[in-house]
């Protein structure tokens, strides 16, 4: 349940902070997908280099680790998942290839959660609008999906 | 602007800001199926709401740094519709965003190697699907992705 989690407008105030003190401080735009993008595949002249990428991607996990040893947090697959995907061969199947859709969308719409739909999406660009619709309209209808199909 | 990029100082606020970023994630329930999931079907909207105030308030405070830090635009294009779909359909599937994912394996949910493992090689495959189309890498959506 939620009791656990922050409410909305700490949440709020946390992540849109991030999406300002990164250009401030990093002199860059926010984005997880590019930094995966340049940790994994190497440096574009725009981005940051190789090594703070991973920094950053080190640094959300490391925050993450810290969180739940602090306050705790579930580790096994989610009992709501497991409902749709089960614990076997499908499981790792959905999550291989549900995290390849994540890699190859992001890097066709040029962005993700935090490029587009933060970032892009605060200074009102066209391009972030219509990818954060798309990717957040798209969940929605494959969640309805997998609430009534597969349960 | 590229100078300063591999500089100690912003290895430091890399690994910060990263951390404030991943603890974030974790307490608001961002790497939590069952939270997103009651997002995505409009259960419970505290997430949304989450976002949408993020949203808010980096607009604000973006706005107040337009001068001295722009960020390049984001025109509409095609493939930002095209990838924003396959994006929607791996986040509800796999249960995470980018970020998220990074932060599920700091949490110790060991599964989400996997994830991870997909996120880059869905990546990768990418990438060298658009390099094979010269016009779309030239595009500027891949400007500070």
């Amino acid at each position: 349940m939620s009791t656990t989690h922050w409410p909305w407008w700490l949440g709020a105030l946390a992540l849109g902070s991030v999406a300002a003190l990164v250009p401030l401080l990093l002199r860059r735009g926010f984005g997880v997908s590019g930094l995966v993008r340049t940790a994994l595949l190497g440096e574009r002249p725009e981005a940051l280099a190789r090594v703070p990428a991973a920094l950053f991607l080190v640094g959300i996990t490391g925050g993450a680790a810290i969180s739940a040893l602090a306050f705790g947090a579930p580790r096994g697959l989610d009992p709501t998942w497991t409902a749709f995907f089960g614990d076997g061969p499908l499981a790792l199947t959905a999550l291989v290839a549900g995290g390849a859709l994540v890699g190859a969308g992001t890097r066709v719409a040029g962005g993700c959660t935090s490029g587009h739909g933060l970032s892009g999406t605060a200074r009102l660009q066209p391009g972030s609008l219509a990818a954060t619709v798309s990717f957040f309209g798209t969940a929605v209808v494959v969640s309805f999906v997998l609430a009534w199909v597969l349960v | 602007m590229k100078a300063a990029f591999s500089s100690p100082r912003n290895a430091v606020l890399s690994v910060a800001l990263g951390a404030l970023l991943g603890f974030s994630l974790s307490r608001i329930g961002f790497t939590d199926y069952t939270q997103l999931h009651r997002m995505f079907t409009f259960v419970e909207l505290r997430m949304m709401l989450v976002f949408a105030g993020a949203v808010v308030i980096a607009g604000a405070l973006l706005f107040a740094l337009r001068k001295a830090r722009p960020l390049p635009p984001r025109p509409f294009q095609k493939r930002v519709v095209v990838g924003g779909v396959l994006f929607g359909v791996g986040w509800a599937i796999a249960g995470a965003c980018p970020g998220a994912a990074f932060a599920q394996l700091g949490e110790g949910k060991v599964w989400a190697f996997a994830t991870l493992f997909g996120v880059a090689l869905g990546t990768s495959v990418a990438d060298r699907v658009l390099a094979a189309r010269p016009s779309a890498v030239e595009s500027p959506a891949d400007v500070c992705a």
